[in-house]
């Protein structure tokens, strides 16, 4: 069959989830996306809902369309009258865009965080720290014999990450029963997807992690002798990779004292290693960005000099009614929080930069259209291991950039 | 988890047990058959609509499922359960390396992939690697049995499908 001239293919890093895939291959028909492969449905629904006209954000003002120039104009003035003002997201932006963010933040002497605050931030500041072990995917696969999901369900939330970066990516296997050889292992409240394909599960009760880590460590009774067994599984393997979820970081909250003493004792008898399952694409990258800069992963305060404090955690500003106007780059607390925090952000100045529609674009006073990374913007992101991955930019120039929006406002700001 | 293989006995207890022929089949028993290949629907089957069968109807619709057979393969496939995890693509490239003769493991002439996840969804790209194409070769059940969401399923294919 000939192929069409006017098709031409490029291979991208998906920007759908955490796992940051960098196999995908696109076709494209002039700058239009027809097919994509390898991208799982999570991924393949987010490349392509770029080219949903009614799925991409527009330029407005309180409603009005207006041309992106005076959307950027209305956005400088009302962070420029701002006087307490809070950078929130950047979690699915490039790290070029999360530092124009941190410099635009640091120019008003702003609070800014992101999602990490509520999720996974404890954990990454362990790993940045250095105080939890990590290594990359690519050492995990063939070297780990023992992988260990803990409250999470990859098959649900970042559906390559068993069949590209573990268990299936493996390439010693057993021949004759087509399994690798490395056991996966499970932790979690529930009987998932993943606990019928692992061959050792470990059921804790909801909201009982803790409990399950203290007798790991001997500080508490093993009752169901759980805890016993997943002693004896991790010590008998050589390399043990955790991969903790939202479902662990959930029960344990910002105190992971115990996990961290945990790894600590499993590390005396094996090599541990720790990658965390987050499902925002570049929340790493924000947290490693804001830590070289000022030290602090999340909830940092610009107002004077720089500072860190759970009051500036975005749920503090919001719970508190402390800012008088919000600039969210790339996230949805609209659709994240619960509706009762939301009506503290009653006469708040809203501004968003969001690719999409989301239900944060629909009650902004300003919003602010931008490119999708890894399509329409090149930069660099993070991989969830620490990997740095640089993006493509197939269908450049259609929306500017979040890196642009951000330096022109900063500029723009005296 | 992997699907559970539809068993046409099972099927049968829920069919009217007439061999009425209305659906075309001689038997109910050759309609289960067609059910588990998909080649029939339980809608074929007149005395299934009737209210008195609701129960069996809506039972037979649930262990069948929305799977639609892969034109010119024995797949059957759930596109609405299919999350293009890739777990199956992962584990038949591996499988396709090898073959089992007389008991033995050995090296199979390299193929090219038969499986591939287009739009977020498995397709299959290349139905002669398939080791079920395979004369002697085709009970393989790889890529179904590792499928976490059971959207997948093998049924061989009647003759005058393949024609």
């Amino acid at each position: 069959m000939e192929r069409d001239p006017e098709l031409s293919s490029q291979s991208l890093v998906c920007t759908g989830c955490g796992c940051l895939c960098d196999d995908i291959e696109a076709e494209f028909e002039g700058s239009c996306v027809v097919s994509i492969g390898n991208a799982c449905a999570k991924g393949a629904t987010y490349l392509r809902s770029a080219y949903d006209p009614g799925r991409r954000a527009r330029s407005l003002v309180r409603g009005r369309e207006v041309p992106i120039d005076e959307a950027v104009e209305e956005a400088t003035r009302l962070l420029s009258k701002a006087s307490r003002p809070v950078v929130f997201g950047l979690d699915d932006s490039t790290i070029e865009a999360q530092v124009a963010g941190i410099e635009l933040a640091r120019k008003l002497g702003a609070v800014i965080d992101d999602a990490s605050s509520f999720s996974f931030g404890s954990l990454i500041e362990g790993i940045v720290g250095g105080e939890l072990p990590t290594c990359p995917l690519a050492e995990v696969r063939d070297n780990a014999d023992l992988l260990v999901y803990w409250g999470s369900d990859p098959p649900h939330t970042h559906p390559r990450h068993i069949s590209k970066f573990t268990y299936y990516a493996y390439t010693d296997w057993d021949p004759a029963g087509w399994y690798p050889r490395v056991t996966l292992s499970c932790v979690d409240v529930r009987e998932t997807e993943l606990c019928s394909m692992a061959r050792k599960n470990f059921k804790v009760r909801p909201g009982s992690d803790r409990d399950f880590i203290r007798a790991v460590i001997g500080e508490a009774q093993d009752e169901t002798g759980q805890a016993a067994a997943f002693l004896e599984t991790v010590k008998q393997s050589k390399f043990c990779a955790l991969f903790p979820g939202a479902g662990l970081v959930c029960s344990l909250g910002d105190d992971l004292a115990c996990f961290k003493q945990m790894v600590h004792v499993l590390g005396q008898s094996t090599r541990v290693t720790v990658v965390p399952m987050i499902a925002e694409s570049n929340m790493l990258g924000f947290n490693r960005s804001l830590h070289e800069q000022c030290g602090h992963v999340n909830q940092v305060s610009f107002a004077s000099g720089v500072s860190r404090s759970t009051e500036y955690s975005f749920l503090a500003q919001v719970r508190n009614r402390t800012s008088d106007c919000v600039l969210v780059v790339g996230a949805d607390p609209f659709s994240a929080l619960p509706q009762s925090l939301l009506k503290n952000l009653q006469g708040t100045a809203v501004i968003c930069l969001d690719p999409f529609v989301t239900a944060t674009t629909m009650v902004a006073e300003v919003v602010i259209p931008t490119a999708v990374p890894g399509l329409e913007q090149g930069g660099s992101v993070m991989r969830v291991d620490g990997e740095r991955l640089a993006l493509a930019n197939p269908a450049e120039g259609r929306y500017p950039t979040d890196v642009t929006i951000l330096e022109r406002i900063t500029k723009r700001i005296a | 988890m992997a699907k559970k293989s539809l068993q046409p006995l099972e099927i049968l207890r829920l069919l009217p047990r007439t061999n009425c022929k209305k659906c075309g089949c001689l038997t109910c028993y050759a309609f289960a058959f067609d059910l588990v290949a998909r080649v029939k629907r339980p809608e074929d089957c007149p005395e299934l609509l009737k209210e008195e069968a609701a129960e069996s109807y809506r039972a037979l619709k649930e262990m069948i499922g929305e799977g639609e057979r892969i034109k010119g393969t024995d797949h059957i496939l759930d596109s609405s359960k299919c999350t293009g995890c890739g777990d199956c693509v992962a584990v038949c490239n591996r499988a396709l390396t090898t073959v089992t003769r007389s008991g033995h493991l050995m090296q199979r002439e390299p193929v090219p992939p038969a499986l591939k996840v287009i739009d977020g969804c498995l397709h299959v790209i290349e139905w002669s690697s398939c080791k079920r194409s395979v004369p002697g070769l085709d009970i393989c059940n790889l890529c179904a049995d590792k499928c976490p969401f059971g959207a997948l399923e093998l049924v061989k294919q009647e003759e005058d499908e393949e024609d």
